[in-house]
């Protein structure tokens, strides 16, 4: 295996594209992060002890991955992503 | 279930059923933007069986007939489906069917993944002792394929609570106990639920009502036309009647009936049950399918067959309300076209989903040996029903879609969200 460091710089086509939208939980209000790269999504939100994770070619189910330790359905994480521009 | 949809040969469906359920998939998959790896393991069926068997008939003669059992997922739970008996049904039409369960399993939350089964043949043309037979030698062909924590089958199209009797008879002959939970829609005696015949047009009852509202208009009062007069179509013909619709047409397999004043649906199931049709009875004009289609009325109730409204008759079509009793009885092709016009449709994986929900109730009360009062079943049927219907509105409007994109973006991505987390074994 090789790899390689190479350092992101503004472009006119950035290698990701960073979203953000906030879930209120009792009462606590927590950003959902999303990340959108070539092939996929990657969502967290910082909870009390951890920041989750969700990983997936499609936004609904990377958010719903990440929101699930909060309880947080599929339905309700397809609400709350919302409709994706396509950049 | 009676046999009294319309028939095949008055069909102008554009796309086959299998045609319609790969698009509305590849649709939601689409929006969704699923992954390949998802793509591939939702757009084919688990599981799938062809049976031929030999039944011997009346006059000596034996007659091999053909049946299926498709699994199309079960990343949720058991599957869940219906056998219908028919002339037309093969392979195809059931692995439609049955991916059109999985995904309504998934939009009303049930715990079960989509399954489906026929056989071909037309029940009418058989006597009650070798309905009995073709019903008992296919269940014994399907054992091992269906039980209660497998595959739980119910009445469709052509089948029965009776049907469902000599199914779970059959198998707890074989299991050398009585085992209810391997079928559901079965007679209350027998452990069926209260409430489980008239569910699905109950539930057909409860959405269409609630489209109306959005639409401005009381079902109180509002003009219905309903195609299809067999457990759907009856159910949620009365059911409207109750609630003071005005059924101005009713079609059946053979033919039609009409009446701008209102048609009282007590006088044509008893005119049914004399005669076999509908059509004739007294105090009514004649109407064809063609003519119901394209009536002005402010709810059409879809309850016979899929493929019923095509991009070919879509533009005839003036209701406000198309609620989808039935299976795929719109094709993908027609919905831009009456979605043009601002008619407002129900989903069927929606619309239909009472008799599922109550099946459901039925399998839960057979597994705890518990009986609900018919109250009960209605009332949490509502609840359920009431709570897809918001998260699909709540999804159409979050995301600008019609109501068919979001019922199926939810479900597809429930069962997604399922697989993804089951991962691939081993």
């Amino acid at each position: 295996m090789t790899a390689s460091l190479e350092f992101d710089a503004p472009s006119a086509a950035p290698a990701f594209q960073v979203e953000r939208r906030f879930v209120t939980v009792l009462g606590v209000r927590r950003p959902l992060r999303l990340v959108r790269f070539a092939t996929g999504w990657l969502a967290s939100v910082d909870t009390a002890s951890d920041p989750t994770i969700g990983v997936d070619r499609s936004p609904y189910l990377a958010a719903r991955a990440a929101l699930e330790p909060l309880g947080i359905d599929m339905v309700e994480a397809m609400a709350l992503v919302g409709p994706i521009n396509d950049r | 279930m009676t046999l009294t949809d319309a028939p095949r040969d008055v069909r102008a469906a554009t796309l086959t059923a299998i045609e319609s359920a790969l698009a509305q998939f590849d649709r939601a998959a689409d929006h969704l933007d699923l992954s390949p790896d998802s793509r591939a393991i939702l757009r084919v069926p688990k599981r799938e069986w062809t049976v031929n068997f030999p039944v011997r008939m009346d006059d000596g003669r034996t007659e091999v007939f053909t049946g299926y059992r498709v699994q199309h997922n079960m990343a949720r739970g058991p599957a869940k489906g219906g056998i219908r008996f028919h002339p037309a049904t093969d392979l195809d039409e059931v692995r439609a069917l049955a991916m059109w369960m999985t995904w309504k399993c998934a939009l009303v939350d049930v715990p079960f993944g989509g399954a489906k089964g026929g056989v071909t043949v037309d029940p009418r043309l058989l006597s009650a002792g070798e309905l009995q037979h073709v019903t008992r030698r296919f269940a014994t062909e399907l054992q091992g394929v269906i039980g209660p924590e497998i595959d739980i089958p119910a009445p469709d199209v052509g089948t029965n609570a009776q049907t469902m009797a000599w199914i779970m008879d059959t198998l707890s002959m074989h299991a050398g106990y009585t085992v209810p939970g391997v079928v559901t829609g079965k007679p209350v005696g027998l452990g069926g639920s209260e409430g489980r015949a008239d569910a699905t047009g109950l539930g057909v009852t409860f959405t269409a009502q609630r489209a109306l509202a959005e639409a401005g208009i009381d079902l109180a009062g509002a003009s219905v036309a309903v195609q299809g007069f067999g457990n759907v179509g009856e159910a949620a013909a009365r059911l409207i009647h109750e609630r003071g619709g005005r059924l101005v047409a009713i079609t059946d397999v053979g033919g039609g009936v009409a009446n701008p004043v209102g048609l009282d649906p007590a006088r044509l199931k008893a005119f049914l049950s004399e005669t076999g049709t509908i059509a004739g009875a007294p105090g009514t004009d004649p109407i064809d399918n063609a003519g119901l289609l394209s009536l002005d009325v402010d709810l059409l109730v879809l309850a016979a067959l899929e493929g019923q409204v095509t991009a070919r008759n879509a533009d005839a079509v003036r209701a406000r309300v198309i609620a989808e009793g039935a299976n795929g009885p719109v094709t993908p092709d027609a919905d831009p076209i009456l979605a043009e016009r601002g008619v407002i449709t129900v989903p069927d994986i929606l619309c239909n989903a009472g008799g599922v929900i109550v099946s459901y109730f039925e399998w839960v009360q057979n597994l705890q040996s518990f009986a609900w009062p018919a109250e009960q079943v209605a009332d949490r049927l509502r609840q359920v029903i009431f709570a897809a219907y918001d998260r699909v509105s709540a999804v159409r409007d979050e995301q600008a879609v019609d109501a068919r994109l979001a019922a199926h973006a939810i479900a597809v991505g429930r069962v997604a969200d399922a697989q993804r987390i089951r991962g691939i074994y081993p």
